[in-house]
Order: structure tokens, then sequence, then C-alpha cells
């Protein structure tokens, strides 16, 4: 590879390089510095440019001085020696370095005056020892991909993923990338609830993930709509909704909580129905007078509310989440289409089966052989910001789920709205363009690398590129998501080689 | 301090700034090794034109004071060209840093060991201190820099000198060689002024020729002929150009304009519109800079105590109350 620079010095935390002013270098790109008498590689990632000149600040002032004269004058002029005179020094945080084909956390710094150069694919090698089965792009350098493919290690699931971006930063996209690598395998279940309708069909000129040349058998999807393709008409029982599911979804005053647990205590699995039959004098007599009938007002309106809507019925054999969580259990990605319901169906809908899966999961736990054999499984939630605060059971996920191979996936793009505790108990973000300071901020502070001098880079992120945090990862991994239709379109390509192949074996 | 004091002082200024904007005559003017007439007219000044193409080198040499022992210096010198063309730097020599410690007794017999080396015989003045001895050594090694671009020059070429050609009252006879040399191969030999300090009777020369030049030749090269005998000229190298520089021409050359002109070519790098970049280029290849200067100070410093001597021993020669003081 061919030399770009020279590194000037400063310490453990900061590299300075010198590189000509002719050539371009980006921030967010890896190098390595050669380190010839020790045979290491230490990588540093560009974090800042500045100018340089082999004069004084002075003399760059005169000399744009000069120029400006001449600009003004319609005279030409030029600079000679420009190489000599002008160069550009780049700013980098030392990664770590690979010693005996060992990489190592950055307790040393490369010799003075070191070769710098881009990193080249064989310098990448143990990233590709990395475990990444499901892969969702290519490294990133600056604004070159290498062709090393990163993801992470599925087993990373259960410990929670947050996908953190503004808008048309291509969220879904990578989310659609993440559930088709892992189609791929069949060994994750994975649960997205889809409240834009954007995952089955596309949109906007893209594909879907009934696209996927597996989705036949990897991908089930639940709707209350009908779908171009095959899906299952999204039902729920009345009979599975308890209190603690719409406690998460509507406000309740002290005493209206009180009275929902003693009518749930009172009709159990019935309460939700019951609720919504009986008049209000009838609930007040039915406890004693104990409860003011204004109070069973408000609980009823909710409850009518609910019953009301066209996904929940009374009917306590027609539900579907049973056959969720047993789609989940084979390592399927299961796809609820909640667009066009109501905020509050939709947030239903999530509860009842992240509630669902996270109980069925603990009771499994406790036959260690049933439970080895469950596959880890990620619940996706779209805007996660609305139900990660306080309590409620995507929070007690978040705490308690990885023990019991629950993941939670976050998609948001206000991360700085969800609590920072709740924000550190996720060991894997994919962080994408962030405009907020105060975003990047809680970012930088619950990663599970140091992500204080890549500000900068997460600023300057574009559509598609992101970087992957996760524990083990040697350091935040620069990265350009798969556009999802290349993506597929490989899959098929695969599919149709895979094909030939044992056409003419046989 | 009292007003007067002050008075006093803005007087004599006042006199010279006054001089500077009104006089026009005839006057006396003193060089390091006697004197000319300079007429001072309007009427004289010309413009000339820039060559669009030349070739030529830039030489200049650098000095530093690196210790002083009071009775005693040591000094590190450095000098080199560059060759060029009106597009860049196409050659280049830079001579390593020499470091030489040079004592008051014997001083006349170092500059004179250095002078016959090149002239082959003892030169006929002696600088009087250490200071000198070091800047005439220094000038001496530019001379010789000079020599080995003439000869690596073709016809037509040009050398310039860094300083005055009629700067050394030391090296006169070493000039007038190279200067004889240069006409022999065809080479045109200039020495360029980045300061000058031509003087005469209260009269800024370099101040009053740039006044009047760019009030008569606005935005347009121009020349003023001091001392056509000597070939001391003053000029602006660049129509945009600020500045005005004293130069010298080889005394034997015939023709001012065509050699001012080739220096204009080298004369419209943007950093130094109006000076021949090849001299801002070698300038900064031969400075010795004050950290350069730390740098050796430190390293003798540092072979005191790996040749059996102690600290004290070099705090000793080299101390100096006024650092005491503070």
């Amino acid at each position: 590879m061919k030399m770009l620079g020279r590194v000037i010095g400063r310490n453990a935390t900061e590299i300075v390089f010198r590189y000509p002013y002719s050539k371009d270098v980006k921030i967010g790109e890896i190098l390595v510095a050669e380190d010839e008498e020790k045979n290491a590689l230490f990588f540093l990632r560009v974090v800042d440019l500045q100018y340089g000149q082999e004069a004084s600040e002075r003399w760059g002032l005169r000399t744009a001085g000069e120029m400006m004269m001449l600009d003004e004058m319609n005279q030409p002029y030029n600079m000679r020696e420009k190489e000599h005179r002008l160069f550009k020094i780049g700013v980098c945080s030392p990664l770590g370095y690979i010693r005996d084909g060992k990489f190592r956390r950055p307790k040393a710094i490369p010799p003075h005056f070191s070769k710098v150069r881009r990193a080249s694919r064989d310098d990448y090698g143990f990233l590709i020892k990395n475990a990444v089965d499901i892969g969702v792009g290519r490294l990133r350098s600056g604004e070159t991909e290498v062709e090393v493919e990163v993801g992470l290690d599925g087993s990373l699931i259960s410990h929670h993923i947050g996908i953190f971006a503004t808008t048309g930063m291509g969220k879904s996209n990578l989310m659609r990338v993440f559930a088709a690598s892992a189609m791929r395998h069949g060994k994750y279940g994975i649960l997205i609830v889809d409240p834009h309708g954007e995952y089955y069909e596309g949109g906007s000129g893209t594909k879907g993930l009934k696209h996927h040349p597996m989705a036949e058998n990897a991908l089930v999807v639940y709707s209350p709509h009908r779908l171009s393709g095959p899906h299952n008409t999204l039902k729920i029982s009345a009979y599975e909704i308890t209190v603690n599911d719409i406690k998460d979804i509507f406000p309740f005053t002290d005493a209206q909580r009180d009275a929902l647990y003693a009518i749930s205590s009172r009709f159990g699995r019935e309460w939700l129905v019951r609720l919504c039959d009986m008049e209000s004098e009838e609930l007040v007599e039915v406890f004693g007078r104990k409860i003011q009938d204004i109070t069973f007002n408000v609980l009823k309106r909710r409850a009518e509310r609910i019953m009301g809507s066209d996904i929940i019925h009374k009917d306590e054999s027609v539900a579907v989440t049973d056959s969720v969580l047993n789609h989940l259990n084979e390592g399927k990605v299961v796809l609820v289409d909640t667009s066009g319901l109501y905020e509050y169906e939709e947030l239903l809908v999530g509860v009842i089966l992240a509630r669902k899966i996270l109980s069925r999961n603990k009771n499994a736990y406790r036959d260690r052989e049933r439970f080895g054999r469950l596959p880890p499984l990620l619940i996706t939630m779209e805007e996660a910001q609305r139900v990660l605060k306080g309590e409620g059971i995507f929070s007690q996920i978040a705490r308690e789920g990885r023990k019991f191979k629950v993941g939670l996936c976050a998609i948001t793009q206000q991360p700085k709205l969800i609590g920072e505790e709740l924000l550190s108990q996720f060991n894997t973000f994919f962080i994408l363009g962030l405009a907020d300071e105060g975003d990047r901020n809680i970012i930088k502070s619950s990663a599970k690398q140091d992500l204080s001098k890549v500000e900068k880079e997460i600023q300057m992120l574009e559509a598609g590129e992101a970087l992957i945090t996760y524990p083990g990862a040697p350091f935040a991994i620069p990265a350009r998501i798969y556009w999802y239709d290349d993506y597929i379109e490989n899959l098929e390509g695969e599919k149709r080689a895979g094909a030939e192949t044992d056409d003419g074996f046989y | 301090m009292d007003e007067n004091t002050f008075g006093r002082a803005f007087d004599y200024i006042r006199e010279v700034i006054e001089r500077s904007r009104n006089f026009e005559g005839e006057l006396e003017i003193e060089l390091p090794d006697g004197s000319f007439g300079a007429s001072f007219n309007e009427r004289m000044f010309k413009k000339f034109d820039g060559c669009e193409r030349a070739r030529g080198a830039a030489i200049d040499g650098s000095s530093f004071k690196i210790l002083s022992g009071h009775s005693f210096i040591v000094s590190g010198r450095r000098a080199g060209y560059v060759i060029a063309d009106e597009k860049g730097i196409t050659a280049k020599k830079i001579g390593d840093v020499e470091i030489d410690a040079i004592e008051k007794r014997e001083m006349k017999d170092i500059f004179a060991g250095k002078y016959e080396e090149v002239m082959n015989r003892p030169p006929k003045k002696f600088p009087d201190s250490m200071d000198e001895t070091i800047d005439a050594i220094r000038g001496l090694e530019e001379q010789v820099m000079a020599r080995d671009a003439i000869d690596k020059l073709d016809e037509g070429d040009i050398v310039m000198m860094d300083g005055s050609l009629e700067g050394s009252e030391f090296l006169p006879d070493v000039i007038k060689k190279n200067c004889n040399r240069a006409m022999d191969m065809g080479v045109h030999l200039v020495g360029i002024c980045k300061r000058s300090d031509l003087y005469t009777s209260k009269l800024p020369v370099l101040s009053w020729v740039k006044n009047r030049g760019d009030r008569i030749f606005s935005r347009q090269r121009w020349y003023y002929p001091l001392s056509k005998d000597k070939k001391i000229y003053i000029a602006k190298l660049h129509p945009f150009s600020k500045f005005s520089f004293r130069v010298d021409i080889n005394p034997m050359e015939k023709e001012a304009e065509e050699i001012l002109g080739k220096i204009a070519a080298f004369s419209n790098d943007v950093p130094y519109i109006g000076y021949p970049y090849p001299l801002a280029e070698i300038h900064r290849n031969v400075v010795i800079t004050s950290e350069d200067g730390l740098y050796y100070r430190k390293a003798l410093r540092e072979m005191t105590p790996m040749n059996g001597f102690t600290m004290d021993d070099w705090d000793d020669i080299f101390f100096d109350y006024h650092e005491y003081l503070g």
C-alpha cells in the first residue's frame, strides 16, 4: 500500500500525522501506522483534519491577503512549491494495534515518524476472525467500503440492540437487512412490530421482506388488513389482555389502577369483557360501593375503546399470540403489521406479545434442557422511546430479558428520551446519522465503546453509514449498511447458483 | 524621561520623513567599502517588462550563535542554493550545518584559513569581532556555493545572491572573482537585498525611491538606477507588489533591464509577490532557527558528563549574571 504520511506525535489518546497537500483523507477513515522495528500495526481512526504550512500563521494570513488583492485586480498568480510549503494534518484516535497476530487495546503508541497508510483488507484479518452471523453491511473507512462483512454475532441479540438515527438515515433499511440476514440462518426468532407497513411490501420503489427468496419458509406475517402475499389475520383475544398490559398504554390515577386490580382479581381472565359489559352502578354494587361510579365510568370508557378495536375479540379461542410465539421459537422472522391501527392498538399488540414472550421463556428457564433448545429472540419496537421509560414490560425486558434469551431492539430517532439507566442495558448500538447533540451525548455515555472521539464522525454520517458498537468489538466499527434491494438480489443470485449446481450434480 | 527627550528624538524623525518626501538632488551614499554619488531625480525612473521564462539559482546562508563563553563563541552555519525555473525548483544543494568554536585570539587565523582555501591567498582585511568573523565566513561559504551554482548553469541564466554584492568589506575580491567567472560563463550574477541600509544625510534612500516609483508607475514594474557605475538599482519586480528591493547587478554587465526582467519571472509567487521565490525557498532551507540552536546547545551540554566532566564545569564557563538577574 502507498504511504500516505508520517506520524508527527502527541499521545496515547491522540495521534497526529502529516500528509501531503494534494491528498485527501476523510473523517472516519481507518489508517494504519507501521512499526517496522517491532513488526506491529497501529490502527488509527481519523477524527479531525487540520491545515498545516511550513511557515508562521502570519505567512498564511498574508498569502491569503495577496490572493484576495490579486483576485480583486483580476490578476493571474500561482503558488509554487505547494507540496513543500503546504500540507495537511490528520488527527486520529488510536484504535489498537496488532502484534504477533493479536489485536490489542491502544496501550502503546507507534514510533516517531511512523509511516501512515490506508488499511488494506488483509490488515483487517482480526475483524474477519470475529464471528458475524448476522451480516448487515461492509466495513467502511471514511467513504470507502472495505471487503469485510460487518454485523454481529446472533448470540448478542438477547443483550438488546439500539438503532438510532434521524429520519431518512436508513433505520428501516437496516432493520430489513438485519431481518433478511437472520432469515438466512433460521437460528433466531425476530418479532417486528411494523406500525408504518414498510417491512412487508417495501415502499417508495424498494423491496420488502416478502421479496426475500426464503420468505416462504422463514417469514410469518400477521396483519389486520389484506396483504398482497400470504399472511395471517391479526387477532387478539380480550381474555389475553392483563391489567399490566393496558397500564403501559393508558395513563391511570392511583384510584383507577387500584380499581383495575380489584376488577382483575374478582373476574380473572374475563375482567376486561366484564368491565365492558357491566353497568357502572352494577360494578359499584359488586365491589361493595368501595369504588366510585366515576372511576368505573373512566375505566369502562377505556375498556370499551379496547374492545371496540377490530383486532380484539371476545372469543377466547380467536388469538394468534401462541402461534406468534411458536413461530419465533422455530427461528422465524414474525412480522406483525400494525399499520392503520390506532397507536394504542399498536402498542397493545406489542405489549401483549412482549409479555407473553418473556413469560413463556421465563417458564422455560426452569427446565434447562427445554430452555437450551430455545433460540435467542428479538422484539423490535419502532419509536421505542414511547415504551422505554419508567416501568412496563419493555423496561422489564431491557433489565432482565437477556437471562431469558429475550432481547429488545429499540429503534428510535430520539434516544435522549429513553432513560439512561435503560439505555445502558443495551449492549449493541447501530448508530446512524444523529443531528441532535443531546441524542449523541446520551449515546456516547451509554455505548460499550469509547465514542468520545467520534462525535464529528457521527455528525457527518450519511444515509446508510453507521457505527456499530458491541462488547467485544475491537472498536466502534464503521459500516456501510447493505442496500436491502441489493442484498436480496445477491441472495437470489446465491439461490440460483445453488440450484444450478444441484441440477448439474444430479 | 521628560518630554524633551522624546521631542529631540522625534525632531530627527520628522526631518527624515520630510526629506524622504521632498528631496531632489545629488547625495553621496555610504557603503561598507567606500561611497558613491547618487542623483535623486524623478525622471530617472523607468518601467520594464518581466520575462515569461527564466532559469537561475538562488544562494543564501544562515548563522546562529549557539553558545557564548565570552572569550569564545560556538556557532552554527549553513549555506546552500536551489536551481529553479519559472515553474518550480529543479535542483538543490544544501550544506550541512557547520559548528565551530571561535576564540578572540584565533579568529583572524580561522578566517584567513578559510579565505585561503577559496582564494589561495590571505585576505586583505580581517573582521574585528567574533560575530563579524562568523558572518564573514558565512559570506565566504555563500560565495563558494555561488561559484558552484554558476558552473551548473547555462548561458543567459541568473544567479541570485541573498544580499548586496557590495555588502562585505572582507570579501570584495571573492565577489569580484565570482563576477568574473559569471561573465565568462555568460551567467548573470545579482545580489538582492531583503533589507537595505543605504542611507545618507537623513535620507532613507529606499523609502524615497519606493514612494516616488509607486506614484509614477502605479501597478507597473519599475526600476531606479542608483548607481550606473556600480550597477546598484532599486526595483519593483511585480506590478502589484507592496515592496521594492535593492538589486546589485554584476558591475561588468552592460544591460540591466533584461536581467531585471529575468528576476521578475521568479517574482510572481503569491506568498512572496514581488520577491524572487527561489530566494524565499533557499532561505527556508538553510535557516538555522532558534529551535535548532537550542537543540545544538543541548546536544553539546549532554556531551559534558559523557566526557568525564560535571555540569558545574559547564555552568562555570557559560554562566552569565544577566540570566541570574532575570
